[in-house]
This record gives C-alpha cells, sequence and structure tokens, in this order.
C-alpha cells in the first residue's frame, strides 16, 4: 500500500489507531440535509469545551480550538467519497500538548487535489499559497474555498501532518489529519 | 433595509454604509455566503465613502467564510472604494485571519477594538 506523509507525520508521529484518545467520534454527515453541515460546528464546540477545561483562560481556548476542530472536520466531511461514510475525530492531551486528529475515506479525485496542495506547500509558503487561491476562487467562482488547511498553517501557525494511505479497494484512500498544539502556543496564540 | 436573524448569527446593516455580523457563521461553501452579503457588495459598490464591516462579535467564521470576505475585497480593489474592516482583540482568529486578507487591497483599514 502507498503512502505518502507531510509535515508532523514525517517525525513518526502516531496516528489515531496507534495512541488513546482523550476523547474520540465517529460520526456521519449525510451532505443531502444540509442541515447536517451544522454538526460540524456543534462537534468542535463540544471537542473545544470539553479540552478548555485544562486552560485558565477557557474562553479563549474554545474560540482558538473550536476554530481549528472546524476547518479539520469541514475539510474531512467535504472530501470524504461516501457522504454515507464515517468520519473520525480524537482529541489528546498528552506532555503539554494539545492534538487533534480526523479520519476519512476519500477517492482518488480528492485525493489528488491533496497531494497536489501538499507538492506546493512543499516549495511555497502558505501565505503566497493562500493568496493565491483566494484570487483563483474569485476569479473562477470556485465553491470550495480550498483554505481550511492553508489557514491552519498561515493564521493559528500550526504544526500539521497529513497521511494518505492507499487502500486495497480501487479509488479508495484513508485520509489522516493531525494538528499539535502546545499549551504555552494556546496561551500565547 | 432588513436584517437577517438566524439562529447562530445576525447581519445588521444599521445605515447604507456598515454592517455588523455577529454570532456563528459556518456556511458550508463562499458562495452559501451570497444572499447574506449581496447587501454589503451592492453598499461597497455604491458607497461614496469607506464601506464598514464590524465583525467584533462574530465569534467564529469558517474558511469558507474567509473567501467570502476575501470576494469583497476583491471587490472594493476592483471598484477603488475602500473598507473598514473593525475586529475585536478578545476573538483571537480575527486579528490574524482578517490582517493577513489585508494584502489583497490597499483600501483595506483594519481596526481593532
Amino acid at each position: 500500500m502507498q503512502e505518502e506523509v507531510f509535515g508532523i507525520y514525517d517525525n513518526k508521529s502516531n496516528t489515531k489507531t496507534e495512541m488513546t484518545p482523550d476523547l474520540s467520534l465517529d460520526f456521519v454527515v449525510p451532505l443531502e440535509l444540509i442541515e447536517n453541515w451544522k454538526k460540524c460546528s456543534l462537534v468542535s464546540n463540544f471537542f473545544a469545551n470539553y479540552q478548555s477545561f485544562n486552560f485558565m483562560d477557557q474562553e479563549r481556548v474554545v474560540l482558538i480550538l473550536s476554530t481549528v476542530i472546524n476547518e479539520l472536520l469541514e475539510n474531512a466531511v467535504k472530501f470524504t467519497s461516501d457522504k454515507n461514510k464515517l468520519v473520525s475525530i480524537a482529541l489528546k492531551h498528552f506532555d503539554s500538548t494539545v492534538s487533534v486528529e480526523t479520519v476519512n475515506l476519500s477517492n482518488t479525485e480528492n485525493v489528488t487535489k491533496l497531494k497536489d496542495m501538499i507538492h506546493k506547500l512543499r516549495t511555497t509558503d502558505p501565505e503566497s499559497l493562500i493568496l493565491e487561491q483566494i484570487v483563483k476562487a474569485a476569479n473562477t467562482n470556485l465553491n470550495e474555498s480550498g483554505l481550511g488547511i492553508l489557514s491552519l498553517l498561515r493564521d493559528f501557525k500550526a504544526n500539521l501532518g497529513i497521511k494518505i494511505i492507499e487502500k486495497p479497494d480501487p479509488d479508495l484512500y484513508e485520509v489522516f489529519t493531525k494538528v499539535v498544539f502546545t499549551d504555552e502556543a494556546l496561551k500565547m496564540y | 433595509m432588513m436584517p437577517v436573524d438566524e439562529e447562530e448569527y445576525t447581519v445588521e446593516h444599521p445605515d447604507q454604509k456598515t454592517t455588523i455580523l455577529k454570532g456563528t457563521l459556518r456556511l458550508p461553501s463562499p458562495t452559501a455566503y451570497d444572499p447574506l452579503l449581496e447587501e454589503v457588495k451592492q453598499g461597497v459598490e455604491t458607497s461614496s465613502e469607506a464601506y464598514t464591516i464590524d465583525i467584533t462579535e462574530l465569534k467564529f467564521l469558517n474558511s469558507s467564510g474567509l473567501t467570502a470576505l476575501a470576494r469583497i475585497f476583491l471587490l472594493a480593489r476592483q471598484k477603488e472604494k475602500d473598507i473598514n474592516i473593525v475586529c475585536s482583540n478578545d476573538i483571537p482568529w480575527q486579528g490574524k485571519s482578517i490582517g493577513s486578507l489585508q494584502k489583497l487591497w490597499t483600501g483595506i483599514s483594519l481596526v481593532m477594538k
């Protein structure tokens, strides 16, 4: 099985299946009903509030973590290959760091776009890519922002990793996306 | 001017050159923001003074929303109109995310409160 890694997974960072999370959830967001989209926000706020009890300034930490988790979840839901397949999220607080990871199944079309972005990120800074993406999205009236991962890197200076594993089934990939913040970074942000 | 008042957010237009966004805006795509921001687009195009977008009480905005705002900024650049965007120091993402969009057009002024 082929595997492509970017960012913190280069350092053998464990995936969800290799760590014991403090909190995890597997859920389905069938987008046939647009109301279901709100589940991303609901879950993000819950996970962020759950983790915020470790911090003095809970409100501020919720504002940061919920924003980050929501971007991860929206990406996982949008780029899942089957809208009735599970999306997973796991949160772990260990050794003064907060890790959040999403897992989704995806197809060749979506994975090609993701790999293209990863290859650009290896040679171009997120700042330049984000402005390029905004202008491209505006000029072509794209209905995807393409900014989720880029804004996490640029605006939140996130330690981020992406791992793409090709599955034995044709046109099927497992995509892991993980963000790690130190407690100190969350307090200082 | 009718304010849009949804469960998670409100969009208010107190005058012809001001829009106030409050609450949580996490719509599924950039174009999903079009109905909400139509009046802002018209305001930017027609206002003879700087148009003000106040987000000091906007707790959350997703990347689709950032893209929608960026499109307003690009419209302002195209029409050579000024925009004031009022952000809160208490909401950590605002200064960073909106601040970096300033690079799209020199007529964007970021006001931190």
